[in-house]
């Protein structure tokens, strides 16, 4: 009974997504939360079950590789996270007047969540290539949801290269059934001829279409504007969990072994240059968006050195991240604009979350960002690449000083008596998170022992 | 400056590509694997009398198939968003009487021609996608020769918002019905002829109006 | 004969796309851009779709007056959904194109400098 629910896990976003024009503008933010709690809550008793097993489920009853596989692994158990955080979104920007809770809005926000769960279960390349092109057309659109101006540029800049990495990946996805005859994952890995050119074109295609996906340095150059302009509920789902496709896009990669050295130094450089840039940033949005190049190289890196530590920073960035671009959110709703020194004395719960997430991005040990770069640490270490583990440490203490040279500014500047603290709706998507980062960090050994690569 | 070095990445990128696509199965020859895996199997298995490329779409590879009308209703719910809120519609423009008459004149012979393509998908050339985009261009057609309001008119108002999701909620009901009879969500029960036309055909009218509407709709978002 | 021109096709297909890769990277109209964007969609779908040719095939539906060999239907139907995700992506591209073009009154990268 329990392969019957992989589909379903798929279909309830996307038919919630399909559904939510015919509601009202009130009504939608009830249907889009109700639907991502089902989805939640389905995912939640997949990854239980996992403990057995692999779960696969073959579309339509054809036996692989005939038909299409859904595959749900360790992975897959990321469904969770996408349904979490894309619910707290919606929770905190729900009232609101803004494109984002009107019907299409939550429309656009529900299948991307449903592209996102399609693209982890998929166990078929052109499958995940659907899914792929799904979450992103509505990534492209969630950006424009900004009445900011420049968004429209900024959402431009990010489909043209988006398309150009899903074209890139569609070729790879081509040349890998010409050379198999094959699109099934577990099936292609053993057709695959040992080496030739077009097994490492196809190798490469898929490498540079998913590192731009993830924005890893230097294709990250959509990815500031992009999400720094968006409104910062959309920030929070493209940072914390759109450019993860990407990167687990790439964990679905044959043959990913064989571009160790490269995924090293691309890595290193997306670490050190996203945390570079954050330096000189004085607008925070723009700061957490070059923190999230930065941790993507953590990841990257973690692919090569140590591929448990990587996935769990995968699930660990996704909610850290997220807390913090929420915060950034409430604190721009309350200033009215994107001037924030001296509010963290009239927003102090806000403040104080925001300084938690900061701590585990960062990675100090009790939270959630200690683990994953502690792993990948060790990895660099035990591979005999001391030099990595020095650029990881280097980076998170740039990344500190970012951090903090923002919350002196925010807390340490005469306070601005016309501001009050951040609204319920929102401090309480904040603090959830913050406080599962922190539930996170405390159970990182156990989810090593999960993760298990 | 900038074109030259775009021209020599782009001469930069096509010489290992073009190194790598000579290096692949001899192109056209029966013995690659492309012909002899999967494919094989499927047309050893083919019925008496089916258009290949609809089986494989609807029922090996329906998963793809349901990812693709959800694309593109991603497409239209994106753009309907983005859309700018409060702006007036260009004025409709005079038609030459000569035009004007000729697209009145084929307009019920294309909408026919749609959905014979539509309904006859399955064993002869043509599907719901196909028969979408005839459909499609016919309401563009008339949006650009008589005015937008016009192409609106050909959409009912108020079933809209079930409409242009027809293609996603048929596989949807397709899957469960198919979840039913044969133990598989999306699967077509061979052993239940009727009911498997049925749904087949159900599914292509899905695709095709619900893909007719949302190309008219994209039209329109822009068009205002 | 060379493995060059017994792939001719792919060969051409590959052309197809750095001709595109060239026109988005190059040039400066952003409506162009996305043309390139569609030629190397199109160069990927005919990469795809010839793959499944065979020599003197048939079209892939049975009935009478059907023979063997077949062409392989798998591209065919890949190359399918592709088209609508390609269809897709530009119609999202040219809806944000209004929308710049609205707001700062022109689609070139050279007027937009600064901004893009």
């Amino acid at each position: 009974m329990t392969p019957h629910w992989l589909p379903v896990l798929i279909a309830i976003p996307i038919a919630g997504g399909v559904l939510a024009p015919v509601f009202s503008r009130r009504t939608a933010s009830v249907w889009g939360l109700g639907v991502l709690a089902a989805t939640l809550g389905v995912a939640l008793g997949l990854t239980g079950l996992l403990a057995d097993g692999v779960i696969s489920y073959p579309m339509g009853g054809w036996p692989v590789p005939f038909g299409i596989e859904l595959r749900f692994d360790v992975l897959s158990a990321f469904a969770t996270a996408v349904a979490l955080i894309s619910a707290l979104a919606i929770w905190f920007s729900s009232g609101s007047q803004g494109r984002v809770t009107s019907p299409e809005g939550i429309a656009v926000l529900l299948l991307c969540a449903g592209g996102m769960v399609g693209f982890l279960l998929a166990a078929d390349y052109f499958t995940l290539f659907v899914f792929l092109e799904i979450l992103s057309i509505s990534a492209y659109g969630m950006v424009a949801m900004s009445d900011e101006r420049g968004a429209g540029i900024a959402a431009f800049r990010y489909l043209l290269m988006g398309a150009a990495a899903s074209i890139v990946i569609l070729l790879s996805v081509g040349l890998l059934y010409t050379l198999t005859g094959s699109l099934n994952m577990g099936d292609v890995r053993l057709r695959l001829p040992d080496g030739g050119l077009p097994l490492y074109l196809a190798l490469g295609g898929f490498t540079a279409g998913f590192l731009l996906k993830a924005a890893a340095f230097p294709l990250h150059v959509w990815l500031p504007d992009a999400h720094a302009t968006a409104p910062s509920a959309v920030s929070a789902i493209l940072s914390g969990l759109v450019v993860k496709m990407g990167v687990i896009g790439l964990l679905r990669t044959p043959g990913l072994d064989q571009l160790h050295e490269l995924l090293l130094w691309i890595g290193a450089a997306s670490l050190l240059g996203g945390a570079l840039f954050a330096l000189v940033q004085d607008d925070l949005k723009r700061l957490l968006a070059y923190s999230t190049v930065s941790n993507i190289g953590l990841i990257v890196l973690g692919l090569a050195l140590h591929r448990t530590g990587a996935t769990i920073h995968i699930l660990n960035h996704a909610v850290v991240k997220a807390a913090l671009f929420l915060a950034a959110g409430a604190f721009i709703h309350r200033a009215g604009s994107r001037a924030l020194e001296g509010i963290g004395r009239s927003m102090p719960v806000t403040t104080a979350a925001f300084a938690v997430g900061a701590m585990a991005v960062i990675g100090i040990p009790p939270t959630a960002g200690f683990t994953g770069k502690w792993l990948v640490t060790l990895g660099a270490l035990h591979a005999g690449r001391p030099v990595f583990a020095v650029i990881l440490l280097l980076s998170s203490l740039i990344l500190a000083l970012c951090y903090a040279r923002f919350l002196v500014a925010l807390a340490f500047r005469p306070a601005r008596a016309d501001i009050r603290e951040a609204p319920v709706r929102m401090l309480v998507p904040i603090l959830l998170l913050v406080a599962l980062s922190l539930v996170l960090g405390l159970v990182g050994g156990r989810l090593a022992e999960f993760v298990g690569f | 400056m900038k074109g030259r070095l775009a021209a020599a990445f782009a001469t930069g990128v096509s010489i290992p590509m073009i190194a790598a696509m000579a290096a692949l199965p001899r192109h056209g020859s029966p013995d690659q694997p492309i012909h002899t895996h999967v494919a094989r199997h499927y047309i050893e298995q083919a019925p008496e009398s089916a258009n290949l490329v609809t089986q494989v779409l609807l029922d090996y590879r329906g998963m793809d198939t349901f990812g693709e009308v959800v694309v593109i209703f991603a497409a239209l719910v994106a753009v309907l968003v983005l859309r700018a809120r409060g702006e007036r519609p260009l004025p409709a423009p005079s038609p030459s009487p000569i035009v004007g008459f000729i697209v009145r004149l084929v307009t019920p012979f294309f909408a026919l021609f749609a959905f014979h393509v539509i309904l006859t998908g399955h064993e002869a050339p043509g599907g719901g996608l196909q028969g979408a985009a005839i459909l499609g261009g016919l309401v563009l057609m008339n949006g650009i020769v008589f005015g937008p309001e016009r192409a609106r008119a050909f959409l009912p108002t108020r079933a809209l918002p079930w409409l242009q999701g027809a293609g996603p909620l048929a596989f949807l009901a397709a899957g469960i019905l198919g979840g039913i009879t044969t133990g598989f969500a999306l699967g077509y029960p061979a052993h239940l002829p009727v009911l498997h036309e049925a749904m087949l055909v159900g599914v292509e009218l899905g695709i095709g109006i619900g893909g007719a509407v949302i190309f008219s709709r994209l039209y329109l978002a822009m068009e205002a | 004969m060379s493995p060059l021109l017994e792939n001719l096709d792919y060969v051409a297909t590959t052309i197809l796309f750095c001709i595109g890769l060239w026109t988005l990277i190059a040039d400066s109209n952003l409506i162009k851009k996305v043309m390139g964007l569609n030629i190397m969609e199109t160069a990927v779908f005919a990469f795809i779709v010839t793959s499944g040719m065979i020599e003197g095939g048939d079209a892939p539906i049975t009935g009478p007056g059907a023979e063997l060999p077949f062409m392989s239907p798998i591209p065919h139907a890949l190359v399918l959904t592709g088209i609508v995700v390609a269809v897709s992506t530009t119609a999202v591209a040219l809806a944000l194109l209004l929308r710049v073009h609205r707001e700062h009154g022109t689609l070139d990268i050279d007027e937009l400098r600064g901004r893009w």
